[in-house]
């Protein structure tokens, strides 16, 4: 990682810098979004800002794409904050049709959330205030996959898409993750503004809380008493740790894990899972399981990770998807490591390859190769 | 200030020296389970366990209460390699809110000098951050170091022709078993096999000593595992596969003269070559800090 990359400590507190960064999009732009996940970031994110449009007498975009398929707890979360300053917050709650992965089922690959004709077994009722028709041009809708069709990220794509010169602020935090650091600090998105990136139409996408640590993000919850989803409550008192302890989606690839402790933290939710989604009792029993979903073990029934791969490849029940999984992995290297890899996307539906192969020589072979000099 | 080798009356004296010299109100000590240090002064003291530092009943309840008046001990903190830790994290927000910090440790690194920067971190993270070691920062903070000098002293039992052969048969079977587990499992699973071969001198009449083995498979009176250890001598039969697990045992025994029941067999040899390396590693150190301290 380069230098530039660094952390440096200045002489002041995270969220003087926040209020400073966040008035300066203010005095920029005219249109302004904040995109909320109900999670506590954004949480934190729409406080700062509503404060601020408060305090200039002017209205902010709280934005919501609801996937349907969420913990009841961040629906209420959301709530809260369009109520937070309601004379000052324009509510774009989206409730549109779109495609969700779904990892717990190898038959419905998919779950295509707010279904029309399937309003019987929605998760809930669409808010009456809610955006229920694409805001976008459906002539002009953009999709990344083909195989997927209009998901999650090209909503928002779309979304941003339809609008111009806006500023949308999100939550994200370079801690989070290497790719987040990268993309809050590499280049400038907007004039000499390194935590930001440009858009299509004038649109911009700002982190104002990019050099936020996890405990700066509940010191200000505290501090500011402000609610939060109840789930992190749960996840607290469970015992999990800090990087399990996530509001997310709650069927896709990376997030499924959630389905073990549902039932305990949300029973109705659970229960209107189990009739709207196929292999939500799969998730709930297999999520964290070594030799099941989260493939981390292999089941016994193999001798190795490679004739794992080529068990289930061969058993793939859609013909279309497996020729894409074939072709991608005939792109791989053949070995143990790798075939691993490519077990979880298979066991997880990963068609849009969400979970990057590692593509690189088994480095077992490398240890017990020494192993075999020195012993 | 960092004080690395002290006992625990050594210690209580460095608190003592440094109490009337500052203006403290309060001391918050805190120790893994293993390393509880009792400290007595004429303010507040409050002991917290190393597994606390993360929790949000300590970590908010600290932040609030932790100012410029505040003393922080680490007593025996040094327990992961891991730089970026949790715990560590969590302390170094302690440290943040006051500039009185004591860090005791009995050894300066758990495997190699670049370990000292965690003792470092405590004392002043945003200066630390993102540097490597360097003999030099030993002379830019308060930093004391008593040496220990290690010695690895061999029992030499070889293993005979009939054992040697059995070793050789082992191993193959061990590699060709390995399936998809970890391949370092070898080394330690061959180490327990030949530590069994040591049985008979264990029995011998002549050997009354302690002893200590990885685990309590001889279910002998006199042999102990690393986790119940008391102060005293030991003879080594095998030796733990985590560093810090020795390092410990060094701690708790006080032992210098580490003596190990060589079987004179492959893997024995790459374990005392890899302590031997450790020991050389320490020499290094305190013969470098004494120049720099």
């Amino acid at each position: 990682m380069s230098s530039t990359l660094k952390q440096v400590y200045i002489n002041k507190t995270v969220i003087d810098a926040t209020r400073e960064r966040i008035s300066y999009v203010f005095d920029e732009f005219e249109n302004i979004i904040v995109s909320v996940s109900g999670g506590k970031d954004s949480t934190v994110l729409a406080h700062i800002v509503l404060q601020e449009a408060h305090r200039r007498g002017r209205k902010v975009g709280i934005f919501f794409l609801d996937e349907e398929v969420v913990y009841d707890s961040t629906i209420k979360q959301v709530e809260y904050l369009m109520e937070m300053y309601p004379e000052n917050t324009t509510k774009l709650w989206l409730q549109v049709e779109f495609n969700l992965t779904n990892a717990t089922s190898l038959t419905e690959n998919y779950l295509k959330c707010w279904e029309k004709g399937k309003h019987k077994i929605w998760m809930r009722s669409k808010k009456a205030f809610a955006i229920q028709q694409k805001p976008w041009d459906e002539a002009k809708e953009t999709i990344r996959n083909k195989d997927v069709g209009l998901d999650f990220y090209a909503v928002l794509d779309n979304f941003e898409n339809s609008r111009e010169n806006t500023a949308f602020l999100v939550g994200l935090r370079a801690t989070e993750s290497p790719n987040r650091w990268r993309a809050v600090s590499k280049n400038p998105g907007y004039k000499n503004v390194f935590w930001c990136t440009g858009k299509k139409h004038g649109n911009c996408a700002f982190y104002p809380l990019y050099d936020w640590n996890f405990h700066d993000i509940w010191k200000y919850i505290y501090d500011s008493q402000l609610r939060y989803s109840k789930i992190y409550d749960y996840m607290y008192k469970k015992g999990m740790g800090i990087q399990e302890i996530r509001v997310s989606s709650l069927i896709h690839e990376k997030s499924f894990k959630a389905l073990v402790e549902l039932p305990e933290f949300e029973p109705d939710t659970y229960n209107k899972l189990l009739k709207r989604v196929k292999g939500v009792s799969v998730g709930n029993l297999y999520g964290k399981d070594s030799k099941m979903l989260k493939v981390s073990k292999l089941p016994k029934n193999f001798r190795t990770w490679i004739e794992y791969r080529d068990f289930l490849l061969a058993t793939y029940p859609d013909d279309e998807k497996r020729e894409i999984f074939a072709k991608r992995f005939s792109n791989h290297l053949e070995n143990r490591y790798v075939a691993r890899q490519q077990c979880r996307q298979l066991v997880l539906n990963d068609i849009e390859n969400n979970l990057p192969i590692d593509n690189k020589p088994d480095p077992r072979e490398l240890t017990l190769q020494k192993w075999r000099e020195l012993l | 200030m960092i004080r690395i080798g002290l006992d625990a009356q050594e210690k209580q004296a460095e608190i003592d020296q440094y109490l009337p010299k500052h203006d403290i109100n309060k001391i918050f000590a805190f120790y893994p389970d293993q390393f509880p240090l009792t400290i007595n002064a004429g303010v507040e003291v409050e002991h917290i366990r190393y597994a606390d530092i993360i929790e949000y009943k300590f970590f908010y309840r600290l932040l609030e209460v932790i100012d410029n008046r505040t003393l922080l001990v680490f007593n025996e903190c040094l327990r992961t390699q891991n730089r970026s830790d949790l715990t560590y994290n969590c302390a170094h927000h302690y440290c943040n809110q006051t500039p009185h910090k004591a860090v005791f440790e009995y050894l300066p690194f758990i495997e190699q000098n670049a370990d000292f920067m965690i003792l470092l971190d405590f004392l002043n993270k945003g200066k630390y951050k993102g540097k490597s070691f360097d003999y030099q920062f030993l002379s830019d903070e308060d930093v004391k170091v008593k040496s220990i000098d290690f010695n690895l002293i061999l029992i030499d039992y070889p293993a005979t022709a009939v054992d040697t052969k059995k070793y050789e048969a082992k191993k193959d079977q061990l590699f060709k078993n390995i399936g998809n587990a970890d391949p370092d499992t070898i080394p330690r699973q061959l180490h327990v096999w030949v530590g069994n071969l040591k049985k008979k001198l264990i029995h011998s009449p002549h050997m009354c000593a302690r002893y200590v083995a990885r685990n309590d498979r001889f279910k002998m009176p006199n042999v102990a595992t690393y986790k119940g250890i008391v102060p005293g001598d030991y003879i080594v039969i095998d030796f733990p596969h985590r560093r810090i697990d020795f390092n410990d045992f060094l701690k708790i025994t006080s032992i210098k003269n580490i003596r190990f029941i060589n079987s004179g067999l492959k893997v024995d040899l790459y374990y005392i070559d890899e302590l031997n390396r450790w020991i050389e590693r320490l020499g290094e150190f305190y013969a470098k800090a004494s120049i720099y301290q």
